[in-house]
Parts: structure tokens; sequence; C-alpha cells
């Protein structure tokens, strides 16, 4: 079971936490685009399920998989309004958004990623230093 | 007047046209080959590849823009990420 899914249900399930993402583009154009079209979904409501495929069906650096094609493709598998969609993301109405969100994303010293912080505090990505900084979290001391 | 040709040099033109398309056609069959072969390699026939759909989130679970779980848990954590 990989550190997401641990800390969802050991955390976010129980009401102890929650979880923020924030979109950056590190990694070239399509980077961007797929955070643009995470922010399309988003405005139908479907950011999570959106986000989650996008994880499934990456291709990593340089590949084509996130596509303008591909991601029409995964609006159209996920039942979103495609035109409403594919408006969105031709509009490019997201685009100095995610840009922005990176530029103060590298004022704050992330410049890979995942970075994690919890509760302001950057914490490493393994499971047990983000359980420790959860538990850290909810003790009274804290 | 000139010389009227022999068998011999008439059969002799008839090989040398049938050499000359027999060339033809190996040369388009090579070429024909390669095209085939480049095609394979680069994916000439681009077929989609299946979409994987992860499970769906427990409907208990909050969820709402950018944040999963409820607003009024304790902990907070922010994860800066890149989809690439």
């Amino acid at each position: 079971m990989g550190v997401l899914p641990t800390i969802e249900e050991e955390f976010l399930l129980t009401g102890k936490a929650k979880l923020e993402i924030r979109l950056v583009a590190f990694l070239g154009e399509l980077s961007g685009l797929a955070a643009q079209a995470a922010e399309c979904a988003n405005e139908q409501g479907r950011f999570w399920r959106f986000h989650d495929i996008l994880y499934a069906n990456q291709g990593g650096r340089g590949s084509d998989a996130f596509s303008r094609e591909h991601l029409q493709r995964f609006a159209e598998a996920l039942g979103l309004d495609a035109a409403a969609f594919t408006s969105c993301l031709g509009s490019g109405r997201y685009a100095s958004i995610v840009l922005d969100d990176t530029n103060a994303a590298q004022q704050r010293g992330v410049d890979s990623t995942p970075t994690v912080f919890v509760n302001g505090r950057e914490v490493a990505g393994s499971l047990e230093e983000m359980r420790a900084a959860i538990q850290a979290g909810l003790s009274p001391e804290s | 007047m000139a010389p009227k040709p022999t068998r011999g040099r008439r059969r002799g033109r008839a090989y040398s046209r049938w050499w000359v398309y027999a060339a033809g056609a190996g040369v388009g069959a090579a070429v024909l080959a390669i095209f085939v072969i480049v095609s394979g390699l680069t994916g000439g026939d681009t077929e989609d590849p299946p979409i994987v759909m992860p499970d769906a989130r427990p409907a208990s679970l909050a969820q709402e823009g950018h944040v999963l779980g409820s607003s009024s848990a304790p902990v907070t954590i922010i994860e800066y990420a890149d989809f690439q």
C-alpha cells in the first residue's frame, strides 16, 4: 500500500487530518497542461477523480500521456461535460494560475515533487515520517 | 541501310529489359519493407492506450476542491504535486 492511501485511511477518513494539493509544473509544458486540466475538472466538481486518473495514467517526463488528446479522453472516460472541458482547457484560463502557483512553490523552497508539509513543516515523504509528523500535530502540546 | 539485327541480339535486349524490370521490382519491395519496419518501430498505427480507471474513494471522505478530508481536521497536510 502506498503512502497516500495509508494516510487517507488512517488520518483523512478518521477526520484527524485533511490533505490539500497544490499543483505545480516543474517538468515541462505537458505538466502545466495536466494541471490546467485538473482545474477544469475541478470546475465540474471532479478534481480528485481526475487527479487519480492522471496519476494512474502518467507516462513520465517526455511522454505524451498528458497531451490535449489524452486529457480529453480522460475527461470523457470520467463522464465530464466534454464540451465544457474542451472549452476550459482551450481557453488557457488556468495557465497563469498554475504558473503563479509554481512560482510561489519555488519561493517557498519547493524545487521537486512530491514535497509535503504537515502543519507548515516540511516532512520527508516516507510513511513513517508522515505518520510521526501527523501524530505530533495531533498531540496537545503541538 | 542499317544491318538487319540478328536473333541473338534481339534476345539479348529482351534479357536486359527483364533485368531492369526485376531490379525495379526489387527496389520497390525493399522500399516497402523499410517503410513497414520504420512504421512498426515508430508506432505508425497509433492506437490509444487503454485508460486505467483507479478505484473511487469512499463516499464518506469529504472532497472539496483541492482538499481531501474534513475541513475541521486539526492537521493540515499540503502536498506540492506535479502530475508528470
